[in-house]
């Protein structure tokens, strides 16, 4: 009795489906497809420089007695979907006006602008785009002041926004 | 071995500039990084001061120029501080006991005033003090013939601005 047992238990185990499969009989010929899904969501790596320190220009020409330089947003492993890109855009809450401390009165005003992008403003304010890609992508925001009417360590801070539009 | 080893790269680490960016990926929340713009503005400044003057016999008040500030990037509240020294006596070139005494007055020989120069606080680009050589009528009544002649001093210091 108990070997009868034993034979119809497994019986039962080799009826039962072991796994999920295509409903398609497929012993006669024929074609049948399967759809192969999966989703990854967006990645990136965006880096900005911690600090910007501006040098004086000292070449003659508009810019002589302006103080300059750039900094570099660096985008790797981006990721994105199609039509999808990374837009990094800056602001300051100064309104882009550096300061030798809290009770100063005179504000140095300055600049952020991108050869893509020309100078940030009211109405623009996008200083890099980078599309999807494997390799390292890179944008040079160029930050350059008025001719300073006083001497002094000036300092402000701007903050980058990094959206997928 | 190891312990050199150790110490040596430590040491190469130490010597590692720090990180000096700050990495926004798609799990930053917000997705927002901050850059410090930065500048150092050294003091930098022209004074111009009087050139060499003649003055011409028996003329009171003579034109001296004018220390005059021509270029300026000052710290707030700082200011350019010339002074002058002289002696207020031109010696005679044959005889340098013989003096002809003078001041140097504020104000242009049309308009001078009875402020003896000694010193000018200059702030702004444009700021100037005119100056104007005099010597009274009594004194080149008095004076040997001859040619008189005395170097002034003006010295320049980067001050605190007066209140």
């Amino acid at each position: 009795m108990k070997k009868f047992i034993s034979v119809l238990s497994a019986a039962a185990m080799l009826t039962a489906p072991l796994t999920a499969y295509a409903d398609t009989d497929l012993s006669a010929p024929g074609s049948a497809e399967t759809n192969v899904k999966f989703s990854t969501s967006a990645g990136y790596v965006v880096t900005i420089p911690a600090t910007v320190s501006l040098s004086e220009v000292t070449k003659d020409g508009a810019d002589k007695g302006k103080y300059t330089n750039k900094g570099t947003i660096t985008a790797k492993n981006v990721l994105l979907e199609e039509n999808e890109k990374l837009v990094v855009t800056v602001s300051s809450d100064s309104g882009f006006k550096m300061t030798t401390g809290a009770s100063a009165t005179y504000k140095l005003p300055y600049t952020a602008s991108t050869a893509a992008f020309g100078a940030v403003d009211a109405s623009n304010d996008k200083v890099a785009e980078f599309a999807s890609s494997k390799d390292v992508q890179k944008a040079d925001v160029t930050f350059t002041t008025e001719v300073p009417e006083y001497a002094g360590i000036y300092s402000d801070t701007v903050v980058f926004t990094i959206a997928v539009q | 071995m190891k312990k050199a080893f150790a110490l040596i790269l430590t040491g190469v680490l130490m010597a590692s500039p720090l990180t000096a960016f700050a990495e926004i990926t798609e799990n930053t929340d917000p997705k927002q990084g901050s850059t410090e713009i930065t500048t150092q503005i050294a003091p930098a400044y022209i004074v111009t001061i009087p050139a060499d003057t003649s003055v011409d016999f028996n003329t009171v008040n003579t034109d001296f120029g004018a220390v005059k500030l021509t270029k300026a990037q000052l710290e707030p509240n700082k200011c350019i501080k010339v002074t002058m020294t002289a002696s207020g006596e031109m010696k005679n070139s044959a005889d340098t006991s013989k003096v002809l005494p003078y001041t140097i007055f504020e104000g242009t020989a049309d308009a001078v005033t009875d402020t003896v120069f000694t010193s000018a606080e200059l702030a702004s680009v444009g700021d100037k003090t005119d100056l104007t050589i005099s010597i009274s009528a009594d004194d080149w009544n008095n004076a040997y013939a001859g040619s008189y002649s005395d170097t002034v001093l003006f010295s320049i210091e980067y001050a605190d601005a007066q209140p």
